[in-house]
């Protein structure tokens, strides 16, 4: 393994020690939308955005290219709707379940040495 | 180069770290804040930094408020200032560059992308090392010279402190790296003293660098109404690059420069009014130019104002402007 492929492991293992609080709050707000679509959740969606942008600004990098793009789907959309444009959140839930699935199989297909599972 | 990362996400500074460190030949200190920034900057002791590179979406104080503040230090007013953003972010963009960011950086990041980066910031580095180097000798030399200092026509002109306003260097790069879609409403002008030569022959330097930057301000306030970035280019002429689909009207505009011009009342050294006028040259629509082409766009406007002049100058206008000025 070469120094960068090293140095981008280690990164790895700390993205990957991440995910776990980044995916619960990111499920909070995908829960929130499936229990009542119409209610006020700007908190969870201010929460929800700050974790989508960290997830969205490095997963490419370290290999993980779909779940950056989703994630920055994502994000877009709350952004939209922080500017007031008018969103359709089943769309945002759909992508949210999307990185959620995404963040499962970047943790799952990472070794336990990466996870820190191990 | 000693470089100070601000990234409120740690995993996206460690990844600058290794990526820094493949390119080899560099120092990176790493802030979680701006607050935690303008602490390190503050250490007693500790050696000054290069270059910075700055993430914009930070809570707290943003990267474009801790742009500003670093360019309100001395030491840092030059020193190149890297803004890290995601793609098509171009309000943040736009921000960054009026609080005088040099250049930026999307997420996420390309390790060929910012080894480019990194080498042309060098370059700006030993460029600024050099300039205050010359400041430095002129300081030292400035009682000998004093009398007979002037300012060489095609010299950049520091300008701080006016809306917009931002260096030659940075205008290019917005302007390089702004995507086709995000340069559609844009369009670049020229302005230029009209007679310039003429003007730099008579003014001491000091009264030739007020000229500009008065021009500038009457430039960026008439032009408050809208998105631009204005650049001085040397030879007397500025280039604007005014966004949100614009359609310049120029004769208006111009004559809210003259207005401005004079309530500002400016006067050579001597005493005698300066009574400058300024002419604009043929608006180019950036539509859906690259971020090469739209650079060409920047030489084109200024090629355009340069022929305008030229006509002003020889007209019976030019020769009362002469006659002002002799």
């Amino acid at each position: 393994m070469n120094t960068l492929q090293a140095g981008l492991s280690v990164v790895r293992k700390r993205f990957a020690a991440c995910l776990p609080e980044r995916a619960a709050v990111i499920d909070s707000l995908r829960q929130e939308l499936e229990d009542d679509p119409d209610a006020y959740r700007f908190p969870s969606m201010n929460a929800a955005k700050i974790n989508l942008h960290r997830i969205a600004g490095t997963a490419g990098t370290l290999g993980f290219s779909n779940l950056g793009d989703m994630s920055r789907q994502a994000e877009d959309l709350i952004v939209a709707y922080a500017d007031g444009a008018q969103i359709n959140f089943a769309e945002l839930h759909e992508k949210l379940q999307r990185v959620l699935k995404l963040i499962d199989q970047v943790y799952n297909s990472l070794p336990d040495t990466e996870t820190g599972a191990a | 180069m000693r470089i100070l990362a601000v990234d409120d996400d740690p995993i996206s500074l460690d990844l600058l770290e290794v990526l820094i460190g493949q390119i080899g030949g560099h120092v990176l200190v790493k802030s979680d804040s701006a607050a935690d920034a303008l602490d390190k900057i503050a250490q007693r002791g500790a050696a000054p930094f290069d270059c910075f590179l700055l993430d914009i979406e930070m809570p707290g104080m943003n990267g474009v408020e801790l742009c500003e503040i670093l360019r309100s230090i001395a030491v840092y007013r030059h020193s190149p200032i890297l803004m890290i953003t995601r793609k098509h972010e171009k309000r943040f963009i736009d921000d960054a560059f009026s609080a005088g960011a040099s250049d930026y950086l999307t997420k996420p990041f390309e390790l060929g992308e910012l080894r480019t980066r990194m080498r042309m910031v060098e370059k700006l580095v030993n460029e600024n090392r050099k300039r205050n180097d010359k400041l430095f000798a002129a300081k030292t030399t400035r009682k000998i010279r004093e009398s007979q200092e002037h300012y060489e026509l095609h010299a950049p002109v520091e300008i701080d402190d006016i809306p917009g306003v931002v260096e030659y260097h940075a205008l290019e790069n917005y302007l390089a790296q702004l995507s086709r879609r995000s340069l559609f409403g844009s369009t670049v002008f020229a302005v230029k003293i009209a007679g310039v030569e003429r003007l730099h022959q008579k003014a001491e330097a000091f009264d030739f660098v007020c000229m500009i930057t008065d021009t500038a301000e009457a430039i960026s306030d008439s032009l408050s109404d809208h998105q631009a970035l204005i650049s001085y280019c040397g030879y007397g002429t500025f280039a604007c690059v005014v966004e949100d689909g614009w359609r310049p009207n120029l004769d208006s505009f111009i004559d809210s420069v003259h207005k401005c011009l004079k309530l500002m009342d400016l006067h050579f050294g001597d005493g005698e009014e300066m009574n400058l006028v300024v002419c604009a040259g043929r608006p180019i629509r950036l539509l859906s130019k690259s971020g090469e082409q739209a650079v060409n766009a920047l030489s084109q406007a200024q090629d355009s104002v340069e022929a305008v002049c030229r006509e002003m100058e020889q007209s019976p206008l030019g020769a009362v402007l002469s006659k002002r000025s002799a």
